[in-house]
């Protein structure tokens, strides 16, 4: 068994720049989800390369707010599962999730590194700025 | 963690990772300041495609884009300055602070060739396991 995830600095972190300047500032950061440092193209790299057919799974890790699994399930039609730690994080995904995928993305809060998913699951996984 | 992404993948299945990582083959002087101004969680512990092939991954892309990586933290920086006074009000002195601090560390340790970003891509090999166990 691990011990419980050490991801209270990420807790924290959701919660920052959520005010009227914080909403300012991380439009004008950049990126289509502001905090990630994967770009537009990087993402659309990320689609082209995984080909993932219509319909086939993919899962999001240590997704936060669903940023890039949204994208590359959008640009192939792949079912998403987005999976991270802080509920704030998914909480604040949800509606931009939705509007894009509608019923093909399920968020989880879980822990990477004891997923509660059979073998051989997902035809494709994405893991962006989560190792440590 | 990339050991659950190989057991949950099926077999050829693709992984994509991206992560900031120090530079490969720092000597200590180096090593030492890249830990000092990269972040806390900069991944540390080995090259990032080496990783992967530890946790049974065949690589198949691994793509630089620390370029682009340094473009986004400019961008933060930039953007942080412009909405300063507002930010100081209403997220207050020591979050605006510190985010400044954290960028201009890891921006500092890109310039100086301490710290990259890199997509890497590999296959759920797992046929060979399925060899070694006898199934085949
Ligand atoms: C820097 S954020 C990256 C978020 C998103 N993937 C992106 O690229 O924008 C790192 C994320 O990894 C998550 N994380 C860290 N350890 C984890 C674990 N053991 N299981 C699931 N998620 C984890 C954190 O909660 C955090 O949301």
């Amino acid at each position: 068994m691990h011990p419980p995830a050490n991801t209270r600095l990420f807790e924290e972190k959701y919660l920052r720049f959520q005010s009227e300047a914080g909403a300012r500032f991380r439009a004008a950061s950049g990126g289509s989800v502001p905090n990630g440092w994967t770009t537009v193209e990087q993402a659309e790299w990320m689609a082209a390369t995984v080909g993932l057919a219509p319909g086939e799974r993919l899962l999001d890790l240590g997704a936060g707010r669903g940023w890039p699994g949204e994208l590359i399930a959008q640009h192939t039609g792949a079912q998403l599962l987005s999976v991270d730690v802080p509920i704030e994080a998914l909480r604040q995904g949800r509606a931009r999730m939705r509007e894009a995928l509608g019923a093909r993305v399920w968020q989880v809060c879980g822990d990477g590194r004891a997923l509660p998913i059979g073998d051989g699951h997902f035809s494709a996984v994405c893991h962006t700025d989560v190792l440590c | 963690m990339l050991r659950e992404c190989y057991r949950v993948l099926r077999p050829d299945g693709l992984l994509v990772v991206a992560a900031i990582e120090l530079t490969p083959n720092l000597k200590d002087l180096d090593l030492h300041r890249a830990l000092e101004l990269g972040p806390a969680d900069v991944h540390a512990e080995a090259a990032l495609g080496e990783m992967l092939q530890r946790s049974g991954f065949e690589l198949v892309i691994e793509r630089d884009v620390t370029r682009e990586f340094r473009v986004r933290i400019r961008q933060r920086l930039d953007a942080l300055a412009r909405n300063e006074q507002a930010l100081r009000r209403e997220e207050g002195d020591d979050v605006v602070h510190e985010e400044r601090e954290k960028r201009a560390r890891m921006l500092k340790a890109v310039n100086q060739g301490l710290l990259r970003r890199t997509i890497v891509v590999g296959r759920a090999e797992k046929s060979l396991m399925q060899t070694s166990d006898g199934v085949t």
